[in-house]
């Protein structure tokens, strides 16, 4: 190794490990090697739809997703007429592609030849951009496409509602993709501006899964990044928003009228009171993924009833979502959960949903069902170890959040039932609950 | 290298072992193989739906999902699809392996009480005193199907492309709902459900595909120990025949009030996997074909209709080898849809005169490269793989195929391409507005 600092993870129950070091340009890598012809690797940028703010100043909805779609763009006069890096990647036969969540871009390829130029390519890639204001207004018809398609699909509509009902003015009830209006307030100006803020190797985190060494990686890192000019940096803007999360929700009914045969709903439930911090912020979460997995779980008595009764479709299911942006403060981290599926009757389910509430706080969590559900999310976690991909996605995310994979266990085995006794306690109030509905059309007055 | 080894296990089973320890998780496939047929198939679609409501050792669906947690975490899916002229029907179980359990659990039988759930569900289903199918479980499973048919529209692209086959294939296996319609599954009744079960399970043709550590006799006396006793006879299915193509191409219009067109076009080449089991190389220009027109991701397609003339977000192609249909899915707006088509279809006339650079069919090798490679770590892939190998006759492993891939020249490429034909063109039209608002920061 060189004279970076290489800090070993291992989890020996599943005979797994991974090496974590800071390279001298400020980029986190983390290296897993495994005997598989798949190699993975993703680029975590430290940027997403809630980082809105570029210091007091708002950056146009959207603005982190319409980046992504651009940095494949590079300049044709210095790579022989390619104008995109697809190319490059074309040229090892790797997939690659790339998202944009709240808090952060990613961009990612697999391949099973070549793989160091195609991880070259991923790092130029993400170290510099080129945009120019025609190719600029064609992606942003693209992207509106994109937007329409999501606004067709009434599943998605109906959770982003409930997103929207849940929390006031905060970004995490905008759309990751922007709006058609906001997309035409993105220019090549404000794409360069949110570059130079973000796109910053000390903000970025690259994770590699696959027949390789933490040794090798780094010296292809090195061979990329050290080539880059010199730049003045100073710290990530924070942002201060006036913006307060409160606990109770903004709006407790949505109604949309769409071309579905059959009513969908969203019951959306918010999580007041989060707590400040990396770590126990994911202790939050994992608190409510346990309890959501014992409360709504298909093995459970809510899920069973309504399905048995015929008061929902098979589909119904539960998501979740605590998280924040380091670039927020602190009181901007947010945490809900929904409940969503088919129904004749959304208001009846929204009803059961509450006497079900009821008689869980009347006659307290079962714990045959808590400790059920806490051996089926290990489960899940050991499932996520069996391709490269899963293994970068994981480790990778964690990373982000300052945090190693391998800790869940124990972090799951800690949770108690007074843990998820009392989430539950504060969670589940009737000031905190909204209900999404979306009907047919021809329902409309 | 990982073997398989094919072993009976009834007269219409087989059992398709892999020993793998490269994985966490241990996967076991029930995969049941009937003709496609516009009256049984949406009987097969409820039953197995009927199936999962409750059985004789766990009579309600909270108990058998609950076996399935204790399990430990089991998850058993099932996919229901047609295959060229085939329904097929999949439950799928991924279990953890027992050696990343926590001491404590590390005894546990999984796979054994996999198994038996699963013959439980299927050899044991509920019924009434007469001997029916329970009547309640069948009314309810319907109205779920009869749901689940109605929903398809809440999936534009989805129910754009099943239209197009609907259409494009109407009179031939193909072309059916396997689901059926609203009006037939209303119809159906206990007894012709019940009926439909015995027959079903007095000749079937079963693959069982395993995937973990467990070796050959563990699976085969979990089998033994679960589905022992029955002895079905074997079902034959005959070879899917190639698509007949329309005489003359045709357009089909739906209205959706919805704000993106979804244009769905199939063209037909008349040749299929059966007609060209001996021409193996031409399959795999086929393959190379589609790749390159838009499965890659700098397929024609993609850099053509989206990125130069930013007429959409999505527009791919996929090649089904089964029928001899090439599709291509298209997400446009419903003003822009002959500009779409148009393209779409330059981009082929380029393909089929010959009109691309080597140096692009030498990227779409690479690219099927890739994901042959990939297979090797994917329990899933493998088995998809070695399923469609058996149902479509073609007896070259996934490095035989890839070598013939690697073979494959841009005259290769344009002389199949010059094979399809057009067929069908569906479109769904977007007759909403898109949403417009007035943007206000709000910040």
């Amino acid at each position: 190794m060189t004279d970076t600092d290489l800090k070993p993870y291992t989890c020996e129950r599943l005979e797994e490990g991974y090496t974590e070091t800071r390279l001298p340009c400020g980029l986190r890598l983390l290296v897993c090697p495994k005997d598989r012809a798949t190699y993975h690797a993703a680029v975590s940028v430290g940027y997403g739809s809630l980082d809105r703010f570029a210091g007091e100043k708002a950056l146009p909805m959207g603005t982190a997703h319409f980046l992504e779609h651009k940095m494949f763009e590079r300049n044709p006069a210095r790579f022989h007429g390619s104008d995109s890096y697809d190319d490059d990647f074309a040229a090892c036969g790797a997939e690659s592609n790339a998202y944009t969540s709240h808090d952060r871009t990613v961009y990612y390829f697999s391949c099973t030849d070549r793989f160091p130029d195609a991880l070259t390519a991923l790092l130029s890639m993400v170290s510099e951009l080129y945009v120019t204001a025609e190719s600029v207004a064609r992606e942003r018809d693209i992207i509106a496409e994109e937007i329409r398609m999501n606004a067709d699909d009434p599943w998605e509509r109906c959770c982003a509602d409930a997103r929207t009902a849940l929390f006031g003015r905060h970004p995490v009830r905008e759309e990751i993709c922007g709006s058609e209006s906001s997309l035409r307030l993105i220019t090549p100006a404000v794409l360069r501006e949110a570059f130079e803020i973000f796109y910053r190797p000390d903000n970025m985190i690259l994770t590699v899964c696959g027949r390789v060494t933490p040794e090798e990686v780094e010296a292809i890192v090195r061979g990329v990044m050290e080539k880059l000019p010199a730049m003045e940096r100073e710290d990530l803007p924070t942002a201060s928003p006036r913006i307060r999360v409160k606990p109770e929700v903004f709006s407790a009914r949505v109604t949309t009228h769409r071309p579905v045969p059959k009513p969908i709903f969203c019951i959306g439930i918010k999580c007041p009171d989060l707590p400040v911090g990396r770590e126990a912020l994911w202790r939050r979460d994992l608190t409510v993924s346990v309890l959501c997995e014992t409360l709504f779980s298909h093995a459970g008595d809510f899920y069973s009833d309504l399905f048995e009764r015929g008061l929902i479709s098979p589909g119904m299911s539960y998501g979740y979502l605590v998280g924040d942006s380091p670039r927020l403060p602190a009181r901007l981290a947010y945490g809900y959960f929904d409940l969503s599926g088919e129904s004749d009757c959304p208001e009846t389910v929204f009803e059961e949903f509450c006497s079900f509430v009821e008689d869980v706080r009347k006659n307290g969590i079962p714990e045959e069902d808590f400790y059920r559900a806490k051996r089926i999310l290990y489960a899940e976690f050991v499932a996520s170890f069996d391709t490269t991909e899963d293994i970068a996605s994981l480790l990778g995310s964690y990373a982000a959040d300052g945090l190693c994979a391998y800790d869940l266990p124990d972090a799951l085995d800690s949770i108690t039932p007074q843990d998820a006794w009392e989430l539950f306690d504060k969670t589940f109030r009737h000031s905190q609950y909204t209900l999404s509905v979306v009907l047919p059309a021809e329902t409309a007055d | 290298m990982i073997k398989t080894t094919h072993t009976p296990l009834n007269p219409a089973a087989t059992l398709r072992h892999t020993r793998d320890t490269r994985f966490k998780t241990a996967r076991l496939s029930l995969v049941w193989v009937f003709p496609a047929n516009a009256e049984a198939s949406p009987l097969t679609t409820l039953l197995f739906g009927i199936y999962r409501r409750g059985s004789e050792n766990y009579p309600r669906l909270a108990l058998l999902n609950r076996r399935l947690d204790e399990l430990y975490g089991t998850t058993l899916s099932i996919r229901n699809y047609l295959y060229g002229d085939s329904h097929v029907v999949i439950y799928t179980a991924e279990m953890p392996e027992r050696v990343f359990l926590p001491p404590a659990d590390a005894h546990m039988n999984i796979l054994g009480g996999v198994m038996e759930l699963l013959a439980d569900m299927v050899l044991r289903p509920l019924r009434e005193a007469n001997g029916n199918l329970r009547a309640d479980a069948v009314e309810k499973e319907k109205q779920s199907l009869c749901d689940s048919l109605r929903s398809l529209r809440n999936d534009t692209r989805a129910y754009a492309g099943n239209r197009l086959r609907e259409i494009m294939c109407g009179g031939e296996p193909y072309g059916i709902s396997i689901g059926g319609t609203v009006e037939q599954v209303t119809a159906i009744t206990p007894a012709q459900v019940t009926a439909h079960h015995e027959s079903l399970l007095s000749r079937v043709r079963l693959e069982v595909f395993y995937t973990g550590r467990a070796i050959e006799d563990e699976v085969k006396a979990a089998w033994d120990a679960a589905f022992g006793g029955w002895e079905p006879e074997l079902l034959y299915l005959s070879d899917t025949s190639p698509h007949s193509p329309s005489e003359s191409p045709r357009a089909h219009t739906e209205d959706m009030e919805v704000s993106q067109g979804k244009l769905c076009m199939g063209w037909s080449c008349g040749e299929n996997f059966a007609t060209l089991r001996d021409d193996p190389d031409a399959l795999a220009a086929y393959a190379v074909c589609n790749e390159l027109f838009g499965v890659m991701q700098s397929s024609l397609l993609f850099r053509r209709v989206r990125e130069e003339l930013g007429l959409c977000y999505f527009c791919d192609s996929a090649l089904d080898m089964t029928k001899g249909i090439l599709w291509v899915s298209c997400g446009v707006r419903p003003d822009k849809r002959e500009e779409a088509e148009a393209a779409i279809r330059a981009e082929l006339t380029a393909l089929q005169g010959g009109r691309i650079s080597p140096a692009d069919v030498e990227l779409a090798k690479l690219s099927l490269q890739n994901a042959y490679r990939q297979m090797g770590d994917s329990q899933a892939s493998l088995e998809i793989f070695a399923l469609n190998r058996l149902l479509n006759g073609t007896p070259d492993t996934p490095e035989e195929e890839l070598s013939r891939v690697m073979n494959v020249t841009l005259t290769d490429v344009a002389r199949v391409a010059a094979t399809f034909k057009p067929d069908t063109v569906f479109f769904l039209n977007g007759t909403a507005e898109g949403e417009e608002e007035d943007y206000d920061d709000g910040y």
